[in-house]
């Protein structure tokens, strides 16, 4: 080895802070994009005509700014919110729990949304606001079942155990949802529960908007706070231990910071697939596994995919396609082509 | 250089509250500024040892005292501060950079919101020179091979700037080269005044290394002290149940075993 080493230390670092900044230039086109989409969606759409494209009109045309305001504004707002959100807990989940393949339904929050909206459209209503409370209320009581039952099991390691809880959660949940659908009047409520369960951002109101966008920009403003934290979690319990962390303190904040969110997106929008699943794994391909880049990229980009796809989902056919079969599809695509494309090495 | 960095005080441990006791009434002091090392059969107890050194495990009965005081009179980050475990192996999933990995070193001097400046980026990157890994800074973690990995668990635990190193079996995947190394950087650190705890299954690597040793016997001391007292063919071969004979050669200690 040559030179000075101090010199050498401060050269690494130099290249290191030149990677930071090419990284950040890439979030703030990333951001920029978004914003383009966002606009550009809000003027997306059947309805009104060219000449409302061209601006020179839409002052006058109070019909026009009503859906613009009342019905596009909204839903491009909320479909940003829940992409964000499922993607970011995507990220979280899989680095807790060192698995890349685990996606933010993980603790039965979407098992347990799915079954409280069958549950309401068979036995109480389907009307939109008491469809979507008793989502929200199984989406939690899923989880705080989860979190119960694995501090009761009493073998195995807190993220094995945290695992294994969910997914005996979720199956007990899948089992009462199937009980719901073969009770259901097949004419009226099982098309109602079919549609709730692939997911659609129609008709989401201020009132909706307002209600999940608390949840999801205090657990986004909690995870961006700690993204760099967040990496120490995706070691082993002792590692993060001897490093100085409270483990399962922090690693239990974190997943109330990413549940939360999705609870309320899905009870809101339901079943919105593969984000959460498949855009992380876009994010680390991106800016590598720091999750002090890959968080922010993974937010940015579950906002866009899910606005994107959402405007598919409102254009694509003369009637509306439900949202979670296009997330479902591009995210399925998508994902083939990253792992069966060369540079990703999968472990475990 | 006196008195003990780490006083263990009646020691009692098992896995489970009914299991049978890993470790029992163990007492021990860890020579402030020495070198000790840990050796025992397989399933001793040694790697348990170092686990409640950390905090990581709570013994049953008995105290863990750092610098007199009882370990959980400390917050989390302090002791992070003043003790760096380098365990024998590391499951990593995620393809982070061998300095990102290192970096993580960090985390018991940043507070839980903030971000790791360049002052840590610098002390992670010297932490690599070290261990000899610098040329790999830049290299994905998972492509690296069970030696390099070992010596970056090691850079990452010198980044955290200890008072306590605890190296759980350190040499176990290296090739004679690293291992003389890591020799090296022992006595090193040694020389620096960091207080070094190691277990290890060669009592040659105890012998040529260690100020002061411990012999393991199914969770109780069977005895400490100078490796010239400890490392006898008596004590070694009541400790691993063969015939041991120890003999000096060319001033090493030399352990043959049949």
């Amino acid at each position: 080895m040559n030179g000075d080493p101090a010199f050498l230390a401060d050269a690494a670092v130099a290249t290191q802070e030149k990677v930071h900044r090419r990284r950040r230039q890439i979030l703030i086109v990333l951001f920029s994009s978004l914003l383009v989409v966002f606009a550009g969606s809000l003027f997306l759409g059947r309805f009104p005509a060219y000449r409302f494209l061209a601006g020179s009109h839409s002052d006058a045309d109070a019909l026009a700014q009503r859906l613009v305001w009342n019905l596009r504004l909204p839903r491009c707002i909320v479909a940003v919110a829940a992409g964000m959100a499922l993607a970011s807990a995507g990220m979280i989940f899989q680095t807790i729990f060192a698995n890349p393949l685990v996606e933010p339904g993980l603790l039965s929050v979407s098992q347990g949304a799915a079954f409280g909206a069958a549950f309401s459209i068979v036995a109480i209503s389907s009307s939109a606001w008491i469809v979507q409370s008793c989502a929200a209320l199984c989406a939690f009581a899923g989880l705080g079942a989860s979190y119960l039952l694995a501090r009761s099991i009493r073998y195995g390691g807190w993220v094995l155990r945290l695992i294994l809880a969910g997914i005996a959660v979720s199956a007990m949940f899948s089992a009462g949802l199937g009980i719901l659908k073969y009770m259901a009047d097949p004419l009226k409520e099982l098309p109602e529960i079919t549609f709730w369960l692939l997911g659609s951002l129609a008709g989401m109101s201020w009132t909706e908007t307002l209600s999940i966008l608390p949840a999801v920009a205090l657990g986004m403003a909690y995870m961006l706070a700690m993204r760099w934290r967040i990496n120490v979690l995706s070691l082993s319990d002792e590692a993060a231990h001897s490093l100085g962390v409270s483990v399962q303190r922090e690693r239990m904040l974190l997943l109330v910071a990413a549940v939360v969110p999705t609870a309320a997106v899905i009870s809101a929008a339901g079943m919105i697939g593969w984000v959460g699943l498949m855009v992380p794994h876009i994010g680390r391909r991106m800016f590598g596994a720091d999750t002090r880049f890959a968080l922010p990229a993974t937010i940015l980009l579950g906002g866009m995919f899910t606005l994107l796809c959402d405007d598919l989902a409102r254009m694509l056919l003369p009637g509306e396609i439900p949202l979670g079969i296009l997330t479902s599809f591009a995210g399925a695509l998508v994902f083939l082509i990253l792992i069966s494309s060369k540079g990703v090495r999968w472990q475990r | 250089m006196t008195g003990a960095i780490l006083r263990l005080e009646e020691l009692s441990f098992s896995y489970a509250r009914d299991a049978a006791l890993v470790l029992e009434d163990l007492s021990l002091d860890l020579p402030r500024g020495g070198i000790t090392a840990l050796l025992g059969a397989n399933g001793a107890g040694k790697s348990t040892l170092l686990f409640l050194c950390l905090g990581w495990l709570r013994p049953r009965a008995g105290l863990v005292l750092l610098h007199d005081r009882p370990l959980a009179q400390y917050s989390r980050s302090e002791t992070g501060r003043q003790m760096a475990l380098v365990p024998q192996r590391e499951h990593i999933t995620f393809d982070y950079s061998v300095l990102e990995y290192v970096l993580l070193g960090r985390v018991p001097y940043l507070a839980p919101l903030s971000q790791p400046g360049s002052a840590d980026y610098t002390i992670a990157y010297s932490s690599l020179e070290r261990v000899g890994l610098a040329a790999l800074a830049r290299r994905p973690v998972q492509t690296l091979s069970g030696g390099e990995r070992q010596l970056a668990l090691i850079a990452r635990a010198l980044a955290q700037q200890p008072r306590l190193l605890l190296l759980d079996e350190p040499t176990s995947h290296l090739d004679l080269h690293n291992k003389a190394n890591l020799v090296a950087l022992v006595r090193a650190l040694h020389r620096d005044g960091v207080s070094i705890v190691l277990t290890t299954h060669e009592p040659e690597l105890a012998a040529a290394l260690a100020t002061h040793v411990v012999l393991l016997d199914q969770g109780r001391v069977l005895c400490s002290g100078p490796a010239s007292e400890t490392l006898t063919s008596e004590h070694l071969g009541q400790l691993y149940r063969i015939p041991i004979e120890v003999v000096e050669f060319a001033g090493r200690r030399v352990v043959l075993w049949s």
